[in-house]
């Protein structure tokens, strides 16, 4: 029997498609700490807790944690920041250090709104990631140009065409039509994939995220706490992380590995630590803020071999109905570009079978898994075991 | 007031100076480690393979292949209308390097593995190290 690492017991998220109508029509209803509150009070209240409740607080990216936490009214005795991926890691290792014992994850990001630029002069993330900002005399700029190249070289060496590569965005968009909660629902075909323009070859519209504003914000706790407290508690049963670092900012690493070498020793922590397989997984959940993470995902997370995505993507399928229920809510390229933080909503929705007509009947175990910049992270859930 | 737009400066520090000093006399050199025969680009204190300090700066041969392209069909860049392309260089020296592909393009489906070698062209007021293609040696390696 594995150990259960840490348990989320609350989700909560903003109306993101009411926000992102309501900006198009010039309507800016809150900032980004509007949707970090938003978002907490929604946790808290599918959790059953109260504010006073929490202990252990983590921010996102795009708030600061001081003035997240003044705004929230929250005084802890443990705090932090991190992105999507890593802030579930931290939860569980303050959880089980005694450092916290219910922690608030809280996202809230007005990217939209706000106009942030992932591309030009004021690109986001250069501060973080060199390679962001180091080509921009050569005009390489945006990391969706960064994940074109990555295309271009991984067509190459895998003879994996566009029309391949379009099945992610379909099947994805195929998600959205079954989520009421989505903001791009109209379905898509394949042809209307290859009519898009491109933006930067062999990239095309379909195949990045949307910029949209919205908050996200989880509870965890730990599994003896979990299972007092919440109905249908989603259990962490393993992690894994590699990085990828040597030679990242002349992206030698994504042109050559693809990344593979970092996603299978993450993916095979997190597997051993859970005691599954793939074959145990009903949900995957990959970042993807371009559709090409998907298909890096496939393979190096073992679902496929080397090279093989393509013809997974044609004969398994990832779409509704299809073999490895992928992204499920549309994930960043048709629900919500929430920097994962999403992501997470959706495998506790699948895992407590809350997810309507998208539900994947009798979903167990899902599987979320991120490459940001070579930074992999693999993380497996499991739904509470019915007497 | 100047009408032209704005380049995009290259970031700077002691070692990155002292780098594009040296492209701007047509000679673009960057540390080299002898113990590894590798340059290190972005260049760095010392080399990542064997933490070896004092490396030796060397002048690049300018050569290499193409590891992958991308055409930018979006202007983000005021100094960089679209369309324009993008290469990424395997340089000879082990390194890999983000750059132009000046003049001729290589058919559809032959740029991953094609020689290069480089150039130097001015661009926002100072010399930029790009690349052409080298026939002398087209095979794709």
């Amino acid at each position: 029997m594995t150990e259960v690492q840490a348990s989320i017991v609350g989700i909560g998220k903003t109306d993101w498609s009411a926000d992102w109508r309501a900006i198009r029509e010039g309507q800016i209803r809150f900032d980004q700490y509007g949707y970090a509150a938003q978002a907490l009070l929604s946790a808290l209240d599918d959790a059953g807790l109260r504010r006073g409740d929490i202990d252990g607080l983590i921010v996102g990216q795009s708030t600061a944690y001081e003035r997240t936490a003044e705004v929230l009214g929250l005084d802890v005795r443990w705090g932090d920041q991190a992105d999507a991926s890593t802030a579930l890691l931290k939860a569980v290792a303050a959880i089980q250090s005694g450092m916290a014992n219910t922690v608030a994850l809280v996202y809230g990001n007005n990217q939209r709104s706000g106009k942030v630029q992932y591309g030009g002069p004021q690109a986001m993330g250069g501060d973080l990631f060199l390679s962001y900002v180091y080509h921009a005399p050569w005009g390489l700029t945006s990391q969706g140009a960064l994940y074109a190249l990555t295309a271009n070289a991984y067509m190459h060496d895998s003879g994996m065409r566009e029309a391949d590569l379009g099945r992610v965005a379909v099947a994805q968009r195929g998600w959205a039509g079954l989520n009421p909660e989505a903001i791009l629902r109209k379905p898509i075909t394949l042809e209307d994939y290859l009519a898009a323009d491109y933006i930067c070859e062999p990239l095309r519209l379909y195949d990045y995220c949307m910029v949209n504003d919205g908050g996200v914000a989880l509870i965890v706790t730990s599994a003896d706490r979990a299972t007092r407290l919440a109905a249908r508690p989603v259990h962490i049963k393993g992690y894994g992380r590699h990085d990828l670092n040597r030679d990242a900012t002349s992206l030698a690493p994504r042109l050559t590995g693809f990344y593979r070498d970092a996603q299978r020793r993450a993916g095979e922590a997190s597997f051993a630590m859970a005691g599954v397989s793939q074959r145990d997984i009903d949900v995957f959940s990959v970042y993807d803020s371009f559709s090409m993470h998907v298909v890096l995902a496939l393979e190096g997370y073992g679902y496929c071999g080397h090279g093989e995505a393509a013809r997974f993507l044609a004969e398994q399928g990832i779409g509704p109905g299809g073999r490895l229920p992928t992204n499920t809510s549309g994930g960043h390229l048709s629900d919500s570009y929430m920097q994962g933080w999403g992501h997470y909503v959706e495998c506790v929705r699948q895992l407590r079978q809350q997810a309507g007509a998208r539900q994947v009947a009798g979903a167990r175990h899902a599987h979320y898994t991120s490459d940001i910049a070579g930074k992999a992270v693999s993380i497996i859930l499991a739904a509470q075991e019915t007497e | 007031m100047n009408s032209k737009p704005e380049f995009p400066p290259p970031v700077g520090g002691l070692l990155e100076d002292r780098m594009w000093r040296s492209v701007s006399l047509r000679a673009m050199e960057l540390p080299y480690c002898p113990d590894c025969s590798r340059a290190v680009y972005p260049p760095a204190p010392c080399c990542p393979h064997c933490l070896r300090f004092e490396l030796p700066w060397r002048a690049l041969s300018g050569r290499g292949r193409i590891l992958s392209w991308t055409r930018f069909h979006r202007t983000y860049l005021p100094a960089y209308p679209a369309p324009y392309t993008v290469i990424a260089v395997a340089l000879d020296e082990g390194a890999v390097m983000i750059s132009n592909l000046s003049g001729t393009e290589p058919a559809p489906g032959a740029w991953i593995g094609h020689r290069v070698r480089m150039c130097y062209e001015p661009a926002g007021g100072r010399l930029l190290p790009r690349f052409v293609l080298d026939d002398r040696d087209s095979a794709p390696a």
